[in-house]
């Protein structure tokens, strides 16, 4: 695989949001690390559990669904497939049972919010019980996504190519997602996403830049999107090499 | 087997002779608690 360049364009304060351009590679690939950011890079999210005490108003079954969907912090590369983190909840009503309320026997691991509803408990209402988390994909199951809006366009050039006439349409020229002018960088918004902003009474060609692609990312919590990239691309390269033994055999 | 009278609340411990009905207040209403067990669940 030859070289490829990242440029960050944007990232947000908590890591969950960035936004970069990657320049020398394929659709293919682009598209290849996009798939792998939702299905590939496992995460870590509740798979069983132990009810002790449920005399809330919803079965066992359905609370565990909703345990399931929290996202939980997946430092990578600590854990193997397969393998199990312990995590206790236990609330007394009155009161609302919020992921915060999980307890982690492991350090590295805990909700990666802490505001995430899980039941209301009415008075003498109770909810006990242990969970065990489990490292896997996102194709095993959504619960297990790490990227959850994870996508792609090309990196755009505008260019004026001359005036607009004197009683030529004025239509706005909706264009989203990242542009690039003398090789500097400038997202769509800026401009209110309406080309004529930028170019008032311009005539303009937009083109795409080949082999360069603006990602946005945001995961669910579980890991930093820069590390969700790397993770994915990292997926990636391990298949590729599986692929490659698997044919010389 | 233990139920719970739904009128006077107290637990109740059927026999094959007494029939459904609670030996308390007589009422014919009752509840099955559920298990202390500790329940197993899967999440799908």
């Amino acid at each position: 695989m030859s070289e490829f360049d990242v440029e960050f364009i944007d990232r947000s304060e908590d890591d969950r949001d960035a936004r970069f351009v990657v320049r020398g590679v394929t659709p293919a690939f682009a598209n290849g690390i996009r798939r792998a950011m939702i299905a590939d890079v496992p995460t870590l999210s509740i798979d069983e559990l132990r009810v002790i005490e449920n005399s809330s108003v919803m079965f066992d079954e359905m609370i565990g669904l909703r345990l399931g969907l929290v996202p939980l912090t997946t430092p990578p590369g600590e854990f193997e497939e397969g393998e199990t983190v312990t995590l206790a909840l236990d609330v007394q009503g009155p009161a609302t049972a919020y992921s915060g309320d999980l307890v982690s026997a492991d350090g590295m691991v805990a909700p990666a919010d802490e505001n995430v509803p899980i039941i209301d408990l009415k008075e003498s209402q109770r909810l006990e019980l242990e969970a065990e988390a489990v490292l896997d994909h996102g194709k095993t199951h959504a619960k297990h996504q790490g990227g959850v809006a994870v996508g792609y366009r090309h990196l755009q050039t505008v260019e004026v190519v001359g005036d607009l006439g004197e009683f030529a349409d004025d239509d706005p020229q909706i264009l989203r997602g990242v542009i690039e002018e003398d090789g500097e960088l400038v997202p769509t918004e800026e401009f209110g996403n309406d080309l004529r902003n930028r170019y008032p009474g311009k005539e303009v060609r937009v083109e795409d830049v080949p082999g360069a692609f603006v990602f946005d990312v945001e995961t669910d919590g579980s890991m930093s999107a820069p590390e969700l990239v790397l993770e994915a691309v990292d997926s990636l390269y391990a298949r590729a090499d599986e692929l490659e033994e698997a044919v010389q055999l | 087997m233990s139920y719970k009278c739904s009128r006077c609340k107290r637990d109740v411990e059927l026999d094959e002779y007494g029939g459904v009905r609670c030996p308390y207040c007589g009422h014919r209403v009752l509840l099955k608690e559920r298990s202390r067990d500790v329940k197993e669940v899967q999440v799908e």
